[in-house]
């Protein structure tokens, strides 16, 4: 039996220090908020098969921080083209960890159309230079250090236990928050200032 | 250096360095083509390339996130399959990207395959919500996308450029 979604999230709280988190449309959101709440999160809460090419902007245009983004193979499936973008930009500060469960586990869990696929093999076949099955929680910080270490954008498919009792919760914060939050953390970070999505959290300028 | 680009399309590219343009994603078309090359030596903006529109799209709102300067350079079609990712990305966290459009199948590009996408992008980009505007073929290109800039900065959110094939090729 593989381990709970449950389980990588922990195993990944453990892990990040000032690394940024992409996080996609699901139950994994709710985890990660409650997990590690912190302003280098980007929450997309929506927008499914679009978490990675999001991350490869994020991480296009902070060279210097490393980008760790969460995917489904479902999501992953309806945009597999994302894979070879990200292996033809090849960005050495983009790592794309796989929830592989074989289930459409946020509407209700009806099987993917293809089961058993080995997405570490299609993400070699797509162009990246790095990728590998983790069947175990206990293995991913491990594993997301030799990712990091390979120099190049990898991807961790996570062997994942499928559940069929996903309940929707409600996320801590709206659209507005996510993005100005966000965005001041990556602002200060460049040491740029707050332009633009200032204005919606009231700072016109 | 633009030298090699006629009038219009090095005005394109002067005005997306104007507006601090770091990021250039598309998705190639023919009418792209001399922007695209020309983007691609550009010190200061990096040009990638997306396997389709939605993907590019959401690339340029990962560089908005930031606080980067992004813009999407696509076919009129490209739009037409980006329609989820505009309404979950563009519209929901009203990031300020600006799209530049090749508006195929008007008047000089008279081509059965191309005049429906010419027909349906008006009515699409209005039912996403993302205010447009046709490029005026008498008007300095450059002035008209650095007003472009100019309005995402000022909107904090998105905004398409529909060119037209002299826009992009030069007549």
């Amino acid at each position: 039996m593989a381990d709970s979604r449950q389980a990588y999230i922990k195993a990944l709280a453990s892990a990040v220090n000032d690394e940024i988190v992409v996080c996609y449309l699901g139950p994994s959101a709710v985890l990660w908020a409650n997990a590690r709440p912190r302003p280098a999160n980007l929450f997309l809460r929506d927008g499914m098969s679009l978490a990675i090419p999001v991350a490869l902007g994020v991480a296009l245009s902070l060279p210097d921080h490393h980008v760790f983004v969460m995917e489904g193979d479902g999501s992953l499936l309806m945009h597999l083209g994302a894979l070879v973008t990200a292996g033809v930009e090849n960005l050495p500060n983009l790592t794309i960890l796989l929830f592989n469960n074989g289930i459409y586990e946020s509407s209700g869990a009806q099987w993917i159309p293809a089961r058993g696929l080995d997405y570490a093999a299609l993400a070699l076949a797509c162009g990246l230079h790095f990728a590998e099955t983790v069947n175990v929680a206990v293995e991913l910080p491990g594993r997301l250090q030799a990712a990091r270490q390979a120099g190049v954008t990898g991807l961790l498919s996570l062997a994942t236990e499928p559940v069929s009792n996903f309940t929707p919760q409600p996320f801590p914060l709206s659209p507005v928050e996510i993005r100005v939050d966000f965005l001041r953390w990556a602002q200060a970070a460049r040491g740029t200032r707050v332009t633009g999505a200032g204005s919606a959290s009231g700072e016109r300028r | 250096m633009n030298d090699h680009l006629p009038g219009r399309p090095a005005g394109l590219i002067a005005a997306l360095k104007r507006c601090g343009t770091s990021l250039l994603v598309y998705v190639p078309d023919s009418w792209l083509g001399p922007v695209v090359d020309a983007a691609q030596t550009q010190a200061g903006i990096r040009a990638v390339c997306a396997t389709r529109e939605e993907e590019a799209l959401a690339i340029c709102c990962g560089a908005l996130f930031t606080g980067a300067k992004s813009v999407l350079l696509i076919q009129n079609v490209g739009l037409l399959s980006s329609g989820a990712a505009a309404v979950t990305l563009l519209n929901r966290f009203r990031l300020p990207l600006l799209i530049l459009i090749s508006q195929r199948g008007g008047l000089d590009d008279p081509r059965a395959s191309h005049i429906p996408k010419g027909e349906a992008i008006r009515p699409v980009l209005a039912g996403l919500g993302i205010p447009y505007s046709q490029a005026d073929p008498h008007a300095d290109l450059e002035a008209q996308v650095a007003a472009a800039g100019q309005y995402v900065d000022e909107a904090d959110g998105p905004f398409a450029l529909l060119l037209c094939k002299e826009d992009l090729r030069g007549g």
